[in-house]
């Protein structure tokens, strides 16, 4: 078969094919932009908090200070190229396996730009890091201990979304409590996790250990009702690269951090001038996002 | 419910009789209700994962839940050596957990392992093993609005 139309459409049929085949991982694990924009802007406003009575002796009331934040992520543009003499490219295996394997791998493409960033959460600086108001402390990082709330305000403190546990039952259930108990700027609890739309990502090592923690009907030697199966709706497994013991509790009603895809992949096939070769290509858009506050995410890395 | 547990409850003990208690004392409880008590019970609130008594600032802690299978104790015994951490002794006490073994490592030995970490990743970066985002993204950040007092 020759690099006809038929040939071209063979390939780009196995290439849909194989994106709808399996969506991505990191799908299941946050909340997937797709603004087509240059930049992608995130903005927050710390405004709220605890609200002040009003009765009949009340003469004013302090106004709180109200504090903005925009995270901007930039795009990362990506390509799968091949380039193969047309002789060698003309078997329905090979068209359609092309097809196939370029969906697969700009689909993982992505699933590791995902869990790339999640890994580095541990490390990078913290959008919002600063000793000013509605900052959450010098040289924060995203998932961090003593991440502060109302900073040099009345009623300031810290709180944290880094754990330092080996994975169990024990060790999530902290995590949930933890988001439970997760203030935002102004220091409102914000009683996060409990709407059911939890996700659990960890390494290969614990994926056995944290299905069973999850999924299982009964907890603990007692044998109680497990309570996380209500509260943890997926369990996701990637080979992390620096760390494989890490995992991490996302809130993906809050999604505190996620993939934007601008440009959603497609395959160009395309034969090169002189007519001999063929050029595949595979390219999208797209970029690891973090909101300007991490409301939602809890980490566990024992460094 | 199993047999087991059913067993568990109808051989559970008799409650004691009055009077074999022994109560703590009138001025116990009134020194309980002090506000020196009560400012001591406000510090000593702890959020779950945390390990009693460890001063933190001092130490960073590493926990395996001993309720854990015998083979993954093991080889979380053998991660946490290897990353440097060491075994506290005795029977620490850790919120939410049954049975907990600590491990500790210096904060400061902490601090530079991860920033060892952090030149890891942007090593890997470089080399192409990760993805540009294991960098983090960038933010800008717009200033606050002053408090004021409104009648």
């Amino acid at each position: 078969m020759s690099l006809n139309l038929e040939a071209v459409s063979r390939v780009q049929r196995a290439f849909v094919a194989g994106l709808a085949e399996r969506t991505g991982d990191y799908a299941v694990c946050c909340q997937v932009l797709d603004a087509d924009s240059g930049e992608l802007q995130l903005g927050s406003l710390a405004a709220g908090g605890l609200a002040t009575e009003v009765n009949t002796s009340t003469t004013s009331v302090s106004a709180a200070n109200m504090a903005s934040k925009t995270a901007t992520i930039s795009k990362q543009a990506y390509v799968l190229k091949h380039t193969v003499p047309w002789a060698e490219f003309n078997s329905d295996f090979t068209l359609d396996q092309a097809g196939l394997k370029m969906a697969n791998a700009s689909q993982q493409n992505i699933n590791k730009q995902f869990f790339d960033g999640l890994e580095g959460l541990f490390s990078a600086a913290h959008p919002a890091a600063g000793t000013g108001i509605g900052e959450v402390g010098a040289a924060k990082t995203f998932i961090d201990t003593g991440l502060a709330y109302l900073q040099t305000e009345a009623g300031a403190g810290t709180q944290d979304n880094l754990l330092t546990s080996a994975f169990s039952e024990s060790a999530l259930d902290t995590a949930i409590q933890r988001l439970q108990n997760y203030k935002d700027q102004r220091g409102l609890p914000l009683n996060m996790g409990l709407n059911g739309n939890l996700c659990l990502v960890v390494g290969p090592k614990n994926r056995k250990s944290a299905g069973e923690v999850v999924g299982s009907m009964l907890s603990g030697a007692d044998m109680q009702t497990n309570t996380l199966r209500a509260l943890v709706a997926d369990v996701v497994s990637f080979p992390f690269t620096t760390d494989e013991d890490d995992w991490f509790l996302i809130d993906r009603t809050q999604s505190p951090c996620g993939i934007w895809i601008k440009e959603a992949p497609t395959l160009e096939i395309r034969p090169s001038d002189d007519g001999i070769f063929v050029n595949i290509v595979a390219k999208w858009v797209s970029a690891f996002y973090t909101r300007p506050y991490e409301y939602g995410i809890i980490g566990s890395n024992v460094g | 419910m199993s047999d087991d547990k059913r067993t568990e409850i109808t051989t559970a003990p008799e409650p004691q009789k009055a009077g074999v208690f022994k109560l703590p004392s009138k001025s116990q409880l009134r020194k309980g209700r002090s506000d020196a008590a009560k400012a001591q019970q406000a510090t000593a609130e702890v959020a779950a994962g945390t390990v009693i008594g460890l001063d933190t600032d001092q130490y960073t802690p590493a926990i395996i839940d001993l309720t854990l299978a015998p083979a993954r104790i093991e080889y979380y015994r053998r991660r946490y050596a290897q990353k440097g951490y060491a075994k506290v002794e005795g029977s620490p006490i850790v919120v939410g957990y049954t049975a907990a073994e600590v491990w500790v490592k210096l904060a400061e030995d902490h601090d530079a392992d991860r920033a060892a970490r952090r030149r890891q990743i942007e090593a890997a970066v470089i080399s192409g093993r990760m993805a540009k985002s294991a960098l983090g993204s960038r933010a800008h950040v717009e200033p606050a609005l002053p408090s004021h007092t409104v009648i």
